[in-house]
């Protein structure tokens, strides 16, 4: 899995999603305040949070390790990918600092047209708007921030990935004996403390979550993070349909609006001329 | 809502797609510019509009809830769907069903 989930993600990621899986793109129900990628903290700096793992004494956050994860999940769904699970995202993020050190892209930087770029071919791909992205990402707790981090750090990864392959390396081979010759700890428990997990403001709507598939020999790392990774993916039920302010039969609201396109909007322009399919996006705060 | 990939769709059925989102225009032109959508995006800033169709801060994150209105050529509401949550949108296959009476 380890060299496998690194070099396929942004391959499994630009995939386009399949029609089912954009009706209900990705949920996790949880917010937290992402903060900086894992590995931004130089090697033996001890951080004032919780760390889950270290490599040759980087370390990895406990909340670098589960922004990691609940992107995974939500970027996995949008690219009707299967979810990883939370113990591969920890696999990966100590696989990124391992080639990223070995190729002294540490500290190496990305521009930002350069993951703009990427991040408009991923959606692209996907055949999703921004903003239905940006939409799934808020529903996870996380920002758009979040995913431009991780992007970066994927291109640097990239990078790093193309170095080794140049120096006629086998990847897996030489990612196996890293592992071996690096002081790589993992600390337990490496979950979630309960008193945080009910600190962790509930989602804003009601839907019944389903847990992420958990193999047993991660049973306890993934019970702890479940909550977080808990995904939304039942079927749309047509009958639930909540009782907004408008229903079928009422004059629609007239209204003018901006478009991004420089002209202004109005629906009565369409009366008698064509029917209007009006979409609400979540928009942004 | 992969609304883009079903544009044909709509224009057979003569529906004009019209998005809205609660955010500035230069928000709304940074989508438009990535997305390359063939449809207006409007901004709905101060979430009027939203407002006025019931689905603003339904789920109580100050956004709106994904929805969609079918509007006939009368001006009437012909259909709608609210989300429950901020992943449920109906498909664009559902939303074709629902125009093709009209």
């Amino acid at each position: 899995m380890a060299i496998a989930g690194l070099l396929l993600l942004m391959v499994r990621l630009a995939a386009p999603a399949a029609d089912s899986a954009l009706a209900t793109p990705a949920v996790v129900s949880a917010g937290a305040t992402p903060t900086h990628s894992p590995g931004a903290l130089p090697a033996g700096q001890v951080p004032d949070e919780p760390v889950v793992a270290t490599v040759d004494g980087t370390p990895v956050t406990e909340s670098a390790w589960q922004t990691a994860a609940r992107l995974d999940a939500v970027l996995s769904r949008l690219a009707a990918q299967p979810i990883p699970v939370s113990q591969e995202t920890l696999d990966r993020l100590v696989d990124e600092i391992l080639l990223l050190r070995e190729t002294g892209l540490e500290d190496a930087t990305v521009t930002p047209a350069e993951v703009e770029a990427r991040i408009a071919s991923l959606e692209s791909g996907w055949g999703l708007a921004d903003a239905e992205v940006v939409s799934a990402l808020e529903a996870a707790g996380l920002t758009r921030q979040s995913l431009v981090k991780r992007v970066a750090r994927l291109i640097l990864v990239e990078r790093a990935i193309e170095i080794l392959s140049a120096r006629h390396l086998d990847l897996d081979t030489w990612l196996a004996q890293a592992r071996q010759s690096t002081e790589i700890s993992l600390y337990q428990p490496l979950g979630v403390p309960p008193q945080q997990i009910q600190d962790i403001p509930s989602p804003p709507t009601e839907f019944s979550p389903v847990e992420t598939p958990v193999p047993p020999e991660v049973a306890t790392l993934d019970r702890n993070l479940a909550p977080l990774l808990a995904v939304d993916s039942l079927p749309v039920d047509e009958t639930s349909v909540a009782e907004a302010g408008n229903s079928p039969g009422e004059p629609a609201p007239d209204f003018t609006l901006d478009s991004a396109q420089g002209v202004a909007v109005t629906l009565s322009d369409y009366q008698g001329k064509s029917n209007v399919v009006l979409v609400f996006y979540r928009g942004k705060t | 809502v992969d609304l883009q990939n079903h544009y044909q769709g709509f224009q057979q059925r003569q529906a004009e797609v019209i998005a809205l989102a609660v955010q500035d225009v230069t928000n709304a032109q940074r989508m438009v510019q990535v997305t390359a959508v063939p449809f207006p995006i409007l901004a709905d800033p101060d979430h009027a509009v939203a407002d006025t169709y019931g689905v603003y801060n339904l789920l109580g994150d100050g956004l709106a809830t994904p929805a969609v209105f079918i509007i006939d050529r009368s001006g009437n509401i012909v259909w709608s769907y609210v989300g429950q949550n901020a992943s449920d949108r109906p498909n664009s296959q559902t939303i074709l069903d629902n125009l093709s009476p009209l």
